[in-house]
């Protein structure tokens, strides 16, 4: 059948402007064509100069994220058949948020130097000992010197300092990221904080917080707190587009939830929730001004024009009182908070 | 000017294993024509074999490689691996590799091909992935330069000394002379220079070719792996996982044909067995579509979920079958180069300030044929070993002096390649020598055939010296880069073909239909493979045997 792959190129020399440019190619629908194999065909027989990423063709090593028809995918996974429109069109482009260098080609090293930041390596717990297994893991017949190379620490179920099934799923499954960059493209959250840290990285470092070798602790969570983990709007769409099915904006999540828990309450996104919290535990209301306050801190002062206009619009709420049913309110948040303790 | 202790040429597992065995004080460099996470070492499967068990020894790995590579490994060499391997895996866990774990919450191994014990640790089957992410976070932790999207297109050799590399760097477009005191091949395997390989497409073999060009012998390049388990149309791989964990392999008729072959250990026989094996069943006329078929399906869902994810993501995705309910389709695909650049148990090549690692050396660890599991145990073992010795050389070293003499040469032959105004395209040669290669060299040999494809591989290196780059820019120039890898490959080819020819017996993965037997008495003995003009000239080196006497192979 005739197809038409149209590709976004973009040429560094001739021109600062990026084109898009028409292919038209008959191809077997029955043979199981990918978005790499098409671009392959064009650059090997009709023009050498089309620049894309490449390697494995297997979907491990992550070169080859492009965006299909505005999302997000590997090429090299993607079939064609499943990604052209009725009219028998499919459009490829780079993708997002990253600076081109020449056709579908994106100088990826936002993402690098954001990952580099986030210490994305295991601080090991010297100290763990236990749950350690004396009889696990050395062979008989060595000459290895046995006190300088303890065995490693077991993943315990159940036991301190180990791992659950549930935990060992999610370590499997939030360390299957192959630092594609589909979810450096397709998240919103750098247009509001230049400095956030993406999805892929804070799920990296998600990782090493849940691996219970790992002792970077509260510093490691200071610093990614201090990196934009609040200003993810919980949009999904790096959960919805990722080739490997992780979902960073979980991992974004439960960081979330691990720094506010040790106490790191700092940023205006967790005094928020902070307020919220404790606001409705008190009151079981909302109080928008009370909220604002804590967010904003001494800050409010520079709010106080735009209060008075809210005021004489009547805008403001009132503050009230507790509701009827507060006593309900605050059994559940104690069955909630009993119950984490009790985990814990 | 760029100046280096250390600098290692390949981001794979052996690259930055060494790198980050390279001690603090001294200045490390890394360079890759892509960036690390990419190397193909991502790609491995399976798992990564050591004897860390109680009722497991070293020396029965040792037996189990040296019997598996059909005695043609040095024994020696297999003795260090298989010692320092527990060590060097624990090593890892501790970095904070998420190895599978037993019941008991220790390290999980499994069964895997040619070996007496289920030693074969592994990360579900994506071990590559979470070893190449762990080495590249320790080589982030460790603040080693790299240089990401650089072609090394060959090495400085002034006074007898490797004194480091000239490379293209692919996002400006211009090649720099980048010197160092000790400079490290670990630039994988070449399964490229054949039409369908389980290898990734950057997988040409170009450290090799840069090690012959400079005068280092390549050892036993006859010998190329198939892998009984790739997928028919793109030769993907699915892990030898699938039969370590109990998968079958039947035939047209349903049978699990190994039972002829190899009756004890049947799938699960070494690989050259198994490749050989499902290659004569389809040729016999018990294939479907030049196919056999690997079952898993026993296994059930629960088991292929939390032991073989990868396979059955790949199997759906680029075969359209689903493992949990149907057998997949698979044949003999191109997967590992057992030859390469020859290196001592450091990793030394012979050049001073020279040394090489992983899939592009030849220790000889694998002699004929290697076992599953192997490959990334000798990336570490190895790869941490050449990094320790060439750290050793850098310290010794006070200053450099090199010529820029290197770089003009190579800055001509590039702009003479760019300067061309017509002639063929690199792809079309690329796949016709991969078509030759898989013909004349492949599963089985037999002289005419290789004679054969010897003819038709000097044709295409004739037609290559007028290949013509449409894309005449310098940024980001694939095409520039696919030419030189085309280079490359038909180095390799030509090495691979006179090996092949000159071998007359049957060993391992070298399989001649003219001569169907092992041969110790003439052929127990490597080849090596010297650069000349017309043709490479052959000579031959002992195999070092310690205390496994040559017997015959049977599974």
């Amino acid at each position: 059948m005739d197809v038409s792959v149209i590709i976004k190129r973009y040429d560094p020399v001739k021109a600062d402007t990026s084109y898009k440019e028409e292919h038209k190619l008959t191809i077997d629908e029955k043979a199981r064509i990918t978005i790499l194999d098409v671009l392959r065909m064009i650059r090997d027989h009709k023009d050498g100069s089309l620049a894309f990423r490449c390697s494995c063709r297997s979907g491990i090593c992550g070169s080859c994220a492009v965006r299909v028809n505005g999302h997000e995918v590997l090429a090299c996974t993607t079939g064609l058949m499943d990604s052209l429109s009725r009219e028998g069109k499919v459009v490829i482009e780079p993708l997002k948020n990253l600076t081109a260098i020449k056709d579908l080609v994106v100088d990826l090293t936002p993402m690098w130097d954001r990952l580099k930041k986030s210490d994305p390596w295991l601080i090991p717990d010297h100290n763990l000992q236990i749950g350690w297994d004396n009889e696990t893991s050395m062979s008989r017949s060595s000459t290895r010197d046995n006190e300088n190379n303890p065995p490693s620490p077991p993943f315990n179920k159940g036991g301190m300092g180990g791992f659950s099934d549930k935990k060992v799923a999610l370590l499997d499954k939030t360390s299957s990221c192959i630092l594609c960059g589909a979810c450096y493209s397709d998240c919103e959250a750098f247009k509001v904080d230049p400095d956030f840290l993406g999805p892929a990285v804070f799920n990296n470092a998600y990782r090493f917080v849940i691996d219970p070798r790992d002792s970077g602790g509260k510093d490691r969570l200071k610093k990614l707190a201090e990196s934009g983990l609040w200003h993810c709007a919980h949009c999904y769409l790096c959960a919805s587009i990722c080739p490997k099915g992780i979902n960073p904006k979980d991992s974004i999540s439960h960081l979330r939830a691990k720094s506010y828990r040790m106490g790191l309450k700092d940023d205006p996104g967790a005094s928020y929730i902070d307020g919220f919290y404790h606001g409705i535990k008190r009151t079981g209301r909302i109080s928008e001004p009370l909220l604002a306050i804590k967010v904003k801190g001494v800050g409010i002062i520079k709010e106080i024009p735009f209060f008075l206009k809210l005021l004489m619009r009547g805008k403001v709420p009132r503050i009230r009182g507790s509701i009827k049913g507060i006593k309900e309110i605050r059994k559940i948040y104690k069955i909630i908070e009993d119950g984490r303790r009790g985990k814990a | 000017m760029r100046v280096h202790d250390v600098l290692i040429v390949g981001a794979g597992l052996a690259g930055m294993r060494a790198a980050i065995a390279v001690p603090p004080e001294l200045d490390v460099a890394v360079i890759s024509k892509v960036h690390p996470v990419r190397s193909h070492s991502v790609a491995a499967e399976g798992g990564i074999n050591a004897a860390i068990r109680e009722d497991d020894s070293w020396e029965a790995h040792a037996f189990d490689t040296i019997k598996g590579g059909d005695y043609l490994g040095d024994q020696d060499a297999i003795e260090i691996m298989c010692q320092e391997g527990p060590k060097d895996v624990l090593e890892l866990d501790r970095m904070g590799a998420l190895f599978s774990r037993d019941e008991r919450g220790r390290i999980a191994q499994r069964p895997f091909g040619g070996a007496d014990f289920p030693r074969t640790c592994f990360a579900a089957d994506k071990t590559g992935h979470a070893l190449v992410h762990l080495l590249y976070e320790q080589l982030l932790k460790r603040k080693a330069f790299v240089y990401e999207e650089w072609y090394v297109t060959s090495l400085i050799v002034e006074d007898n000394t490797c004194k480091g590399v000239i490379a293209w760097d692919l996002i400006t477009g211009g090649l720099q002379q980048i010197r160092a005191k000790s400079v490290i091949l670990a630039t994988g395997g070449y399964g490229r220079v054949y039409s369908i390989s389980t290898n990734a497409l950057i997988n040409t073999g170009d450290g090799m070719s840069i090690a012959y060009r400079a005068g280092i012998p390549l050892m036993d390049m006859e010998f190329v792996q198939f892998h009984p388990t790739t997928l028919k149309e793109t030769g993907i791989l699915l892990s030898e996982a699938a039969r370590g964990e109990g998968g079958y392999l039947l035939n047209s008729k349903n049978e699990r044909f190994m039972n002829r072959y190899a009756p004890k250990k049947m799938e699960l026989a070494s690989r050259d067995v198994v490749s050989r094996a499902e290659y004569q069943e389809i040729k016999e006329g018990r294939g479907i579509n030049g196919c056999v078929l690997l079952d898993i399906r026993h296994l059930g869902k629960v088991k292929i979920m939390e032991r073989l994810p990868q396979i059955r993501e790949l199997a759906i995705t680029f075969a359209g079958v689903d493992p949990v309910k149907d057998p997949v389709p698979i044949r003999p695909g191109v997967h590992y180069s057992m030859g390469g650049i020859r290196t001592n148990e450091w990793g030394e090549t012979g050049l001073e300030g020279l040394y090489a690692a992983g899939e592009s050396a030849c220790v000889s660890i694998h002699g004929a044929n290697r076992l599953g599991g192997n490959a990334l145990l000798e990336t570490i073992v190895f790869g941490k070993r050449s990094g320790l010795k060439a750290s050793e050389r850098a310290k010794s070293i006070r200053s450099l002096d090199v010529s820029s003499k290197s770089i003009k040469a190579e800055e001509d032959r590039i702009a003479e390649i760019m300067n061309r105004t017509k002639g063929e395209k690199v792809p079309v040669l690329k796949e016709e020598i991969g078509q030759i290669m898989s013909e004349g060299v492949g599963i089985s040999r037999k002289r005419e055939g290789t004679e054969r494809a010897k003819e038709k591989v000097k044709k295409i290196k004739e037609r290559y010296r007028d290949v013509y780059i449409q894309d005449k820019n310098r940024v980001f120039n694939t095409e520039l880069v696919s030419c030189l890898e085309l280079g490359s490959i038909i180095e390799l080819a030509e090495i691979i073909i006179e090996s092949a020819l000159a071998r007359e017996e049957s060993r391992g993965a070298h399989y001649r239909l003219d001569f169907p037997l092992r041969d110790d008495t003439r052929w127990l003995k490597h080849t090596l493979a010297y650069k000349r003009e017309t043709a490479p000239r052959l000579d031959y080196a002992d195999v070092r045997i310690t205390k496994y006497p040559p017997a015959e192979r049977k599974y």
